[in-house]
């Protein structure tokens, strides 16, 4: 499964949905993901853990320590968010 | 919507009326215009039409758009700068400062005028990257193009 692993640009919260920015290392650019967007058919997470992420990637941006989030192929809703890289945490 | 191929969307919630709020995203709410008929477009016509539409740009800038076929991914360079577009097919590296990724049905959609770029991203079905300002300015040469092509036809 397709992984993105760099800082944490920005992250959203909004009432139905959220999103996170990411800046892989050495790029300039971000990839856009989306932690939740009701009513569009993502994936069914539980709100607890939509929180984690939220935590985690909070977490992230402060510190400027690296995550990685997991994705389907062509898709930008998140389906795993790690802080730190392997063997770093 | 008209095309069967996205009558999966019967029952979807309109797309969250906040994202007018959001300068990036709301950029993308309209269908494009219809680069190809959809079904079984012409990727090659499609994305050469749409770097009509792009036009010049006094800043230089490069978008990537990559369909993907199974394993397989094809790439196409809109370079757009203050001479005009220039499209490219080719591989996916080098540097852009935008990208999109989807599947080539997806693709069908969004150059068919059936599928808007956002709702596609907001389905899980359209990844996004790059500079959100590059991304908006896009949006705008391509939408804005669209209405001035439309008025001078009528």
């Amino acid at each position: 499964m397709p992984e993105t692993s760099g800082t944490v640009q920005c992250v959203r919260v909004a009432t139905d949905s959220a999103f996170t920015c990411i800046n892989q290392q050495g790029a300039t650019v971000s990839d856009i993901f989306i932690l939740w967007w009701d009513g569009f058919g993502g994936p069914d997470s539980p709100r607890i853990i939509q929180s984690d992420w939220v935590s985690l990637l909070r977490q992230g941006l402060a510190s400027g320590i690296p995550v990685t989030v997991t994705h389907d192929d062509n898709s930008s809703y998140v389906l795993n968010v790690q802080l730190g890289l392997d063997g770093t945490t | 919507m008209s095309n069967p191929d996205a009558a999966d969307t019967t029952g979807m919630k309109e797309i969250a009326p906040w994202t007018r709020r959001l300068p990036y995203l709301a950029s993308f709410r309209e269908t494009l215009p219809r680069l190809a008929e959809p079904g079984g477009p012409d990727f090659d016509a499609a994305f050469a039409r749409m770097g009509e539409l792009l036009g010049a740009s006094a800043t230089p800038l490069v978008v990537r758009i990559q369909v993907s076929e199974g394993e397989h991914v094809r790439s196409w360079h809109l370079n757009s700068g203050p001479a005009g577009c220039q499209v490219t097919p080719g591989d996916a590296s080098g540097v852009a400062d935008a990208e999109a990724t989807a599947d080539a049905q997806t693709w069908a959609l969004i150059v068919g005028g059936a599928l808007s770029p956002l709702e596609a991203f907001a389905r899980g079905r359209l990844r996004l990257r790059g500079s959100m300002p590059v991304a908006r300015n896009v949006a705008r040469q391509l939408y804005g193009q669209d209405r001035q092509a439309r008025r001078s036809d009528a």
